[in-house]
């Protein structure tokens, strides 16, 4: 369907500064859009000159054979360099499309979740950044084209005959004028479309999703009506919209096919009147005639093409807009450095003196922390929360906390759902900060340590682990950043009674059962701590989904993982409550 | 219905032939401006040629017109079309839910209901209607040239023909493993961003987000190599379309020029029998585009087509009993025996010879492990799925009952209910549209909310974020039992009520909750005890115990332990 642009096109320069390969594609181009426009003139003058040497010129096939011939040849030409280009723009599409969705997702990785709406972000970088192909494979090269082939013809019916070369300079500028004006007065309106058409799409996803709840309580036929109402307003509002942004087309079209009747007026009259005769005159005149569509052919193109690169315009404006994004603070100052401080943190840390000197090397400065990461297991830290206070916006701040984890011992939070159990694991590996008070491992405040040295001296299991399409092993392997050994996963999953490793899941999770996606979670979790050995362990819900028998398995093998490790788990289970050196609630 | 289809076929014929006449502008413009210059330079009074200046300037406005109020026209019938498009889909996904769609992968059904219906607009706009225009012109263009030159005709009808046929069928014929292979990658692609997103955070504080990034991005590599496969064949067709413009060109010329010599063609009709190829082969070669959007279009709707012709987990009865389980009032008697449940594709019962009698008013938990069947008892007594053996309200089969007629008495409270993306009051609301805002605050009370309510900046007018993301688990299902409070159903089916609160807080939405379904009957699906006193009685489902098939080994004979 059509979409409107929010904003005239053109060439981005964002885009094309984004896109390595653009520049070049642009240039490749140009100079197929040279030759091709060698190929019009060169085939009009044929044309031309076959039609008036056998008309006014009395002349027979035999004698007009070699320029028949030569006609055939350029004709065959601008057909396989339209083809080369066809093809070469969308190989620079694909490539651009994957250059742009890669930086994407790696500043999406880096900015606090939450920020930007998942569904939609995901539509928004493979579906949006899809809709680039109309950009590039075929609204750039038209634009590339729009200026090379009026400027090749000009020239051409210029030298030919001046009158209708002043006709075409004297239209064709007002085919881009009205574009900017209709453009720029329905700007305000086409970007509130755009709005309005990802909030439709949003909607009904919402919608589907909440269907069979929809559907429990007798709501969900009524529900029909109300998309009724909601996309006969939407169609509405863009045919009142598209009554407006056509009208570019219609000037465009005017001013072309009125400027080649006046052309042909002229030139007739002229012939008439005696200013053109002979064969070179019908010849001059024929290819003024037909070089006159072909000034404006590349320019209807573009606006037919328009409308096909709008959305992909307006997908990569958002792209932009994350792209543009500050990424978490805390991230910042620990991820283009995190080799030196990780080491000088970790060490004042593990309470050892360890520190590396100045001058040694990033890279082995990254090596001794993370062997220092392994010395601190007869020492796991406790965790102090000193009157922290956590606050989500729009929400009432969470009360004041002050809450010691003993170090080496397994703490239990059993405080009520909604009282910031969860939030305050996300704050010991970074992504929450309280708003006031704060959290220390031993004596170092964690808003002195390195964050990236943090995180790896912790494995965590949040309530809802992450899936990512592919097998159970795959899975599993992302616990650690550097792989995993087979046997080491195989144990695991055994450990966790997760299901087997060549099973497929599916990146939403569907394929396993949540208490057997929850178990691949804790496979991952182990993995993590089998291999790094952290001397922290956060679990958050582990035994949720799990029935009593299948925690108390669970619960079985993670006993020895608990030895020596400061262990601190969210749960209301009096399984889990069992094995607690100490209950914390509040 | 059809009446409204018809008005959209109508529509789109419409714009079909607004199409084909501002085309044909187009070719008459040329052809005249030909004729005009020719016999021009022939000399002869001015007013010979009025006629011919007259309509040159005509078919130059006409062109633009007609295109405009085409554009229009075709797109307003493509938005009606898409509208009720749309709203059948959602129709036939209303009968299918939550049994009938094989994976209710949110993300696939959100491209499915949002690309695949545009897709189906792109179809008619893109595809049918360029396909008509082109038709139409050709065969206009055909009859003038015939008319003037019938060699010239029969030339320019082959070359025609050959674009119109190899032109398209290069673009779909090789393109079409691509279509396919962009399809599912993108699906794939957009479910795998999506989990990235949502587990950011683990992964980063893992260190794997890289790893993660690179696992996802694969599917990035599979959708662009697929592309480049579309790049080529998209070139081959823009390359015949032209060669066969060339030959119609030259062909043109090359039996023009000796029919002049031989005295059958006039000479002053050379430049038409010339141009009249540039101007016909116009719209035919717009027709590779329309093909191979005609393809992916055809994707589209083939995926439409699967859950439009999926059938029906549980069809109504054509004849529905008169609904009245309790001609008394109040909760009906609900007696099940040996209940057999399959999900549909499913080859094992999940649920088998089950039996239960519940008495109006009664409160019964329905206890067992993971796998054991208590969800699919839970949509079986919704009504959601068929079922085997007895399960009668008030002594007639709930087979014989309408769908709609079940769910206005039982009500369900999941663990998947969906939290919409509008305010607590909407979310609440949908249970009972007359509720009132005292109604809506004594709902979230009994399941437990009051201090949350109180602690809500905007109160009840408190949007709810995506998916309820604001909410935490605990939160979510509460508010879940409060919808399910306020629709007041005589039989309401609480599955897993305290999957996500402590011990205290469970307890106390139990026993609130139970005070608040006094007299109506409550069956309490969990797979852990329920605190004392809040249900009369206690019936244990088995775990799912596998029945050898007789052509199998009996897995237990090897010392296999069962799956789950």
């Amino acid at each position: 369907m059509t979409t409107l642009a929010p904003k005239p096109a053109g060439v981005d320069r964002r885009l094309l500064h984004r896109a390595r390969g653009a520049a070049v594609f642009i240039g490749v181009c140009a100079a197929l859009g040279a030759a091709r426009t060698a190929c019009v003139v060169a085939g009009a003058w044929l044309t031309a000159s076959l039609i008036a040497g056998a008309f006014a010129g009395g002349r027979s096939l035999d004698s007009l054979a070699p320029q028949l011939i030569a006609l055939a040849i350029v004709l065959a030409l601008r057909a396989l360099l339209a083809s080369v280009q066809e093809a070469a723009a969308h190989r620079a599409s694909a490539g651009v499309k994957s250059g742009l969705r890669r930086q994407a997702l790696e500043q999406l990785m880096r900015l606090p979740s939450g920020k930007h709406h998942t569904g939609r972000t995901a539509a928004l970088l493979v579906r949006g950044i899809d809709a680039l192909d109309g950009y590039f494979a075929r609204y750039l090269p038209q634009l590339v084209l729009a200026v090379v082939v009026p400027v090749g013809v000009l020239a051409v019916m210029l030298i030919a005959y001046p009158p209708a070369a002043l006709i075409v300079l004297l239209t064709l500028p007002l085919i881009p004028l009205f574009g900017i004006l209709i453009g720029l007065y329905t700007r305000s309106r086409a970007e509130r479309q755009w709005e309005a058409t990802s909030h439709l799409a949003h909607h009904f996803a919402d919608l589907v999703a909440g269907l069979p709840t929809l559907k429990a309580f007798g709501r969900a036929a009524k529900q029909a009506g109300a998309i009724e109402v909601t996309t006969g307003s939407y169609r509405r509002r863009s045919m009142s919209l598209l009554r407006v942004a056509f009208c570019s087309a219609l000037v465009l079209e005017l001013a072309a096919s009125l400027s080649v009747a006046v052309v042909a007026v002229t030139v007739g009259v002229d012939l008439v009147e005696g200013g053109l005769t002979g064969e070179a005159g019908l010849k001059t005149a024929l290819l003024v005639l037909i070089l006159a569509p072909e000034a404006y052919l590349p320019l209807r193109n573009v606006g037919a093409h328009y409308h096909a690169s709008a959305e992909g315009l307006a997908a990569a404006e958002q792209v932009f807009a994350i792209l543009g994004d500050t990424p978490e603070h805390a991230e910042t100052a620990s991820e283009p450095d995190t080799t030196g401080t990780a080491a000088s943190a970790l060490a004042r840390w593990s309470g050892r003196g360890s520190t590396p000197g100045p001058e040694t090397k990033p890279g082995s400065a990254a090596i001794t922390a993370s062997r220092t990461m392994r010395t601190p297991l007869g020492r796991a830290p406790t965790i102090m929360f000193r009157r922290t206070v956590f606050a989500y916006p729009g929400r009432q701040p969470l009360p004041e906390l002050s809450l010691t984890v003993p170090a080496g011992q397994t703490t239990v939070l059993t405080a009520r759902s909604g009282a910031g159990k969860s939030t305050l694991m996300a704050a010991l590996v970074g992504f929450r900060q309280p708003v006031s008070g704060s959290i220390a491992f031993d004596d170092a405040e964690l808003t002195d340590l390195d964050l990236a040295a943090v995180r790896r001296s912790i494995a965590w299991l949040p309530q809802r682990p992450v899936l990512i399409d592919g097998t159970v092993a795959e899975n599993v392997r992302l616990a650690v950043p550097d792989g995993a050994s087979d046997p080491a996963v195989a144990k695991a999953i055994a450990a966790a009674h997760a299901p087997a490793a060549t099973r497929t899941v599916a990146a939403d999770g569907s394929g396993l059962s949540a208490g057997e996606a929850a178990r691949v979670g804790l496979a991952r979790f182990l993995l993590r701590v089998d291999l790094l050995d952290p001397p922290v362990l956060l679990l958050d819900e582990p035994t949720a989904h799990l029935d009593s028998d299948t925690e108390q398995a669970v619960l079985d093998s993670f006993a020895p993982y608990r030895d020596q490790r400061t262990v601190l788990i969210a749960s209301h289970r009096p399984a889990v409550r069992a094995i607690a050196d100490r209950e914390v609630d509040w | 219905m059809s009446f409204v289809r018809n008005t959209i076929a109508l529509r789109l014929g419409l714009g079909a032939t607004l199409g084909a006449l501002a085309q044909l502008s187009a070719l008459a413009l040329l052809a005249v401006s030909g004729y005009l210059i020719s016999r021009a330079w022939e000399q002869p009074p001015i007013l010979y040629l009025m006629v011919a200046i007259t309509s040159v300037r005509l078919f130059g406005i006409s062109r633009g017109v007609l295109r405009y109020t085409e554009r229009l026209v075709s797109h307003d019938a493509a938005f009606r079309g898409l509208e009720r498009l749309r709203i059948a889909v959602w129709r036939k996904l209303v009968r299918l839910a939550p049994a009938g769609v094989p994976v209710w992968r949110s993300g696939d059904l959100q491209a499915r209901l949002v690309d695949d219906v545009d897709g189906v607009g792109d179809r008619w706009l893109r595809g049918a209607l360029p396909l008509a225009s082109a038709v139409i012109v050709a065969v206009c263009a055909v009859v003038l040239q015939t008319a003037l030159l019938p060699a010239a005709g029969a030339v320019l009808a082959a070359c025609l023909l050959a674009a119109a046929l190899a032109g398209p069928a290069l673009a779909t014929w090789t393109s079409r493993y691509a279509v396919r292979a962009t399809a599912s990658a993108r699906g794939d692609l957009t479910e795998g961003v999506r989990a990235l997103l949502h587990g950011r955070e683990e992964l980063v504080a893992a260190g794997t987000d890289a790893a993660a990034l690179e696992h996802v991005l694969e599917g990035d590599d599979r959708l662009r190599r697929a592309h480049a496969r579309i790049a080529w064949t998209a070139g081959l067709g823009e390359a015949a379309g032209l060669l066969a413009l060339a030959a119609a060109v030259t062909g043109a010329l090359a039996t023009g020029i000796p029919a002049v010599a031989a005295g059958t063609l006039d000479g002053v009709l050379l430049a038409v029998v010339a141009l009249v190829p540039l101007a016909a082969f116009e719209p035919v070669l717009a027709l590779p585009a329309a093909a191979q959007q005609t393809a992916v279009a055809k994707a589209c709707g083939r995926r439409l087509l699967e859950i439009t012709q999926a059938p029906e987990p549980r069809p109504d009865p054509a004849e529905p009993m008169e609904y009245e389980p309790n001609p008394l009032g109040g909760p009906p008697f609900i007696e099940i025996k040996r209940l057999s449940v399959t999900w549909p594709g499913a080859e094992e019962p999940a649920l088998h010879g089950f039996d239960l009698t519940v008495q109006p008013g009664e409160r019964v938990a329905v206890m067992g492990p993971s796998g054991s069947g208590k969800s699919t008892l839970a949509a079986a007594l919704m009504g959601f799925l068929p079922y085997e053996g007895t399960l009668r309200f008030g002594g007639v089969e709930l087979a014989e009952y309408d769908g709609d007629d079940i769910r206005r008495t039982v009500g369900l409270c999941s663990q998947d209910a969906h939290v919409f993306d509008t305010t607590l009051a909407e979310n609440l609301r949908l249970a009972r549209p007359g509720a009132d805002d005292g109604d809506l605050a004594r709902a979230l009370r009994w399941a437990g909310l009051r201090d949350w309510l109180e602690a809500l900046p905007d109160g009840l007018q408190t949007r709810l974020g995506e998916h309820g993301r604001a909410v935490s688990g605990g939160e979510r299902g509460r508010i879940a039992l409060a919808r399910c409070l306020l629709a007041d159903r005589e039989v309401l089916v609480l599955d897993e009520p305290d999957a996500h609160l402590d011990a205290a807080t469970a307890e106390r939405v139990l026993r609130t909750a139970a005070a608040a379904l006094e007299g109506k009957t409550t069956i309490i699906i969990t797979h852990r005890p329920l605190p004392e006193g809040v249900v009369d009685r206690v019936v244990h489902l088995r775990g799912p115990v596998p029945t050898p098939r007789r052509d199998a080994p009996d897995n237990r004979l090897l010392g296999v332990a069962p799956p789950g």
